[in-house]
């Protein structure tokens, strides 16, 4: 029996009278403070709905959203069945607390079971709940993020891909890492073309994103390059398909080989930058997270246009940056703003260029065949030094898949 | 005579040069911030930004491989001199010796016909301003429940075209007559051309939503499903949505669709301080099925309007989904009291039956959603023996879909002219 219908079933057990209390037409409550003690808790029917041990406060509506017992809660979906309209609805009976439960008649017949608990809400049997770390890192909280503006030990530390691939908990350990940091190295991993598939079907962090690039992007050089990435110039520091509605938010950066001269990858952390920014030059920070950037990608048979600030922010949190000078339309910014606003960002654009063009706030690398890096494209900034081509031969072939956050998360959190 | 003939030649070399230099005036011109160029106020490095040579365009990517604006390279560049100005193109040199040109039509900045004007003509539509979108309830107007025949939509990719804008102006396109024999990829990649177009998601890439005992979501019971948006816990929720119905033999089972937007419309004229709160507040959504190594959680605002224009821009709500005690643990009573009395009013509009369209699907019946904007939901059925319901769903971005708006046909270079300057 899955872990909810058993809890509801206990419960029941517990208090023979849950289940009938509606027949026996219990009053309602109203004003009522009616308060039911039991193994150490208290709940207080109060006005706007229960409080729980003197702090919390579950609102009558919720309450009864709350419901976890088997006639309101899927075992198997660990989903509501049924979603009705409670607004007027209001807890007529406060039975009684055991463990994560209290046990509570509604006025509108029902009894069942509110968890007062993490465990109670979510708990899936008996298995431990990922920790909060790893939650609120999932969620992107800027509190349990590393800012770095110098590449230090840590910042650069490598994961061998056996152990991640072989160790769920040290998987779990560098994608925090990654999480943390907004990159993570894995060294030793398979060098052959198309091993990047098999690399992430093995760490189970699947599925990837298809995308204009295809499932798998193979950045080699072209003589006529699609796309800048193809040649054998620098790259400025970047992030990835910023047209994009939803761009791209990780992506896994896989060397297969890179035998010619140059051709160093770099990395900055925006989210360092812009905090910089925004504690010594609010004026342009402001610019950074208001003013709409238009992007667009038009090589042959594609056509990929949007705009977006250069931040964006989930409440006060520093949350994404897109910033590709590659694919800036800049014909399309001027149809959207006056020159003068446009001035004004443009000062504030090169401030942030400036400290992502620094040297000093840059990890660089000339990646060896099975390097790996795990990226964050709403954070980290990515480019490369020119490269020689031609001459006694040898070749640079990089492969690249992007994945969702959501499925990075999953693999973070989900109980074994 | 060679003495009047060198004064016709002085003069017609002088009115060339006037009327170049009224040309010029009238066209481009330097200033101190940089070039007004047809009228328009360019600034010196948006000058630079913009030169499309092939040294600073690349001709099969069209982006630019040289940064004139990357850090301490090209500081302060400026505009230095105008030279030959051709319908589509301006040369202009600049203070880093740099001699090029830049555009001053769609044509020239894009591409010739008829890229140019789709550009010109269709970026607001793919940027879904609500200006471009026809929002609509249950009855008003009917051609939201337009019926288009496939054969018709894929004869030609203007048709397609057609097809696809009124999808985007109505949040929702039908289609019918599809061949039963066709699978979700035949028809999205090869019938409508949408290359690279299904999104895998947890539930991978093509979701047979039917009856299941012990369902791992509400979608498989035989339940009516409240209007709703679909993948709300995913951080970035699918945008495009494709329904098929395969076969569809049961008793009940009737789908049908909401324009949200036509919902908050309405309430940002009504009570516009009810739609404050559901664009300010964001609720975690979370999917965790037991014994699935599936666990998917994020924090979303109901409503999100886009920041430049105020034009509403999405909507994400799942109320299966809803982390009821999460919200009651992490945001202080008096929001929360207000966040509801917001939330279930607006869910009184989108549950309210004149605004719904419904309708039975039939095999063969093909959907295609803005999960952004149009609820979907079923009501109940029965399921007996023999009978069945099923219908597949997959999810795409939104920019291929806008790409098969945009893009030229597939083989089709398109070179900038600047051969022609």
């Amino acid at each position: 029996m899955a872990g909810y219908a058993k809890r509801a079933l206990t419960f029941c057990r517990l208090f023979p009278g849950s289940q009938n209390f509606a027949r026996a037409g219990a009053p309602h409550t109203g004003t009522c403070t009616q308060t039911a003690r039991l193994s150490g808790g208290s709940a207080t029917l109060v006005d706007k709905g229960v409080l729980v041990d003197g702090s919390q406060l579950i609102l009558h509506n919720e309450s009864r959203y709350l419901c976890r017992c088997s006639d309101c809660f899927g075992g198997t979906s660990n989903q509501p069945l049924h979603t009705n309209d409670y607004t007027n609805i209001k807890i007529s009976h406060v039975e009684g607390i055991k463990d994560h439960f209290l046990s509570v008649s509604w006025d509108d017949g029902h009894s069942g079971i509110v968890p007062i608990s993490e465990t109670g809400a979510y708990g899936n049997g008996y298995k431990r709940t990922p920790s909060s770390r790893y939650y609120d890192l999932s969620l992107r909280k800027n509190a349990v993020q590393t800012f770095w503006d110098t590449p230090t030990n840590e910042v650069i530390k490598r994961f061998e891909y056996s152990d991640v691939a072989d160790d769920s908990d040290k998987l779990k350990e560098f994608l925090a890492h990654f999480m943390q940091y907004g990159l993570a190295f894995l060294f030793n991993t398979p060098q052959e073309p198309d091993d990047l598939l098999k690399i992430l079907y093995n760490l189970k962090i699947t599925p990837y994103w298809d995308n204009m690039f295809g499932i798998l992007s193979k950045v080699s050089f072209q003589r006529d390059p699609t796309n800048q990435a193809f040649n054998n110039q620098r790259l400025a520091a970047h992030t990835d398909m910023p047209y994009y509605t939803q761009t791209p938010s990780a992506y896994f950066f896989h060397c297969v080989a890179n035998e010619l001269d140059g051709g160093e990858s770099f990395w900055s952390d925006t989210f360092s930058a812009v905090k910089h920014i925004r504690d010594t030059e609010p004026d342009k920070y402001d610019l950074l997270t208001t003013i709409l950037v238009p992007f667009r990608q038009y090589p042959k048979e594609w056509h990929m246009a949007g705009r977006y600030p250069t931040v964006e922010l989930m409440g006060d949190d520093i949350y994404r940056v897109r910033d590709c000078c590659f694919v800036i339309d800049t014909y399309q910014f001027l149809r959207d703003y006056d020159a003068e606003t446009r001035e004004r960002w443009w000062q504030a654009y090169r401030t942030l260029r400036l400290l992502m063009e620094d040297p000093a706030r840059t990890v660089q690398q000339k990646l060896g065949a099975g390097d790996l890096v795990l990226i964050d494209n709403w954070r980290v900034q990515h480019g490369r030094n020119a490269f020689s081509v031609g001459g006694a031969g040898g070749r640079r072939a990089m492969e690249v898949a992007y994945i969702e956050w959501s499925h990075v998360q999953n693999r973070l959190l989900k109980m074994e | 005579m060679l003495g009047r003939l060198g004064a016709s030649l002085n003069a017609l070399s002088t009115r060339f040069s006037k009327n170049l230099q009224v040309r010029t005036n009238s066209t481009a011109q330097l200033t101190e911030s940089g070039m007004l160029l047809d009228g328009r106020q360019l600034l010196h490095v948006e000058t630079r930004n913009m030169c499309r040579c092939e040294k600073c365009l690349g001709k099969h990517s069209h982006t630019r491989p040289n940064l004139p604006f990357q850090g301490s390279n090209f500081p302060d560049v400026r505009a230095e001199e105008i030279g030959r100005v051709s319908d589509n193109f301006v040369s202009v040199r600049w203070s880093d010796g740099h001699e090029g040109l830049i555009a001053r039509t769609f044509r020239g900045d894009y591409g010739p016909e008829p890229l140019a004007s789709r550009v010109e003509n269709l970026t607001d539509i793919i940027r879904r301003r609500n200006s471009e979108q026809i929002f609509w309830t249950g009855s008003n107007p009917e051609e939201q429940t337009k019926f288009w025949d496939w054969n018709w939509v894929v004869e030609s990719s203007d048709n397609t075209r057609e097809f696809l804008i009124h999808y985007i102006r109505y949040g929702i396109g039908f289609l019918t007559n599809i061949p039963l024999h066709l699978q979700m990829r035949d028809i999205v990649h090869d019938g409508l051309g949408i290359v690279r177009a299904i999104r895998k998601t947890v539930f991978a890439e093509v979701d047979l939503v039917r009856f299941q005992n012990n369902p791992t979501n509400a979608g498989y019971g035989t339940g009516g499903l409240p209007g709703h948006t679909d993948l709300a816990y995913y951080n970035q929720t699918p945008h495009v949505q494709f329904f098929h119905c395969l076969e569809n033999t049961v008793d009940g089972g009737e789908s049908f669709w909401v324009d949200a937007f036509s919902v908050i419309r309405e309430m940002q004229e009504t009570v516009p301080e009810l739609v404050e709160r559901l664009s300010d507040i964001p609720i975690t959504f979370r999917y965790t099925p037991p014994g699935t190594g599936v666990f998917h959680l994020t924090n979303h605002p109901v409503v999100q309007f886009d920041k430049l224009n105020g034009d509403i821009h999405q909507v994400i709500d799942h109320p299966w989904s809803m982390d009821t005690a999460m919200f009651a643990r992490t945001h202080p009573l008096e929001t929360r009291i207000k966040w509801w009395e917001a939330y279930l009013h607006y869910r009184s509009l989108i549950e309210d039956g004149s605004r719904t369209y419904t309708r039975f699907l039939r095999g063969g019946e093909f959907v295609v959603l803005d999960n952004w904007r149009v609820y979907h939901g079923r009501k109940e059925f029965t399921w007996k023996e023999g009978q069945e319901r099923v219908v597949a769903t997959s999810y795409m971005d939104w920019n291929h879909m806008a790409s098969r708006i945009m893009s030229t046909e597939v083989g089709d270079h398109v070179f900038l002219e600047i051969d022609q300057h």
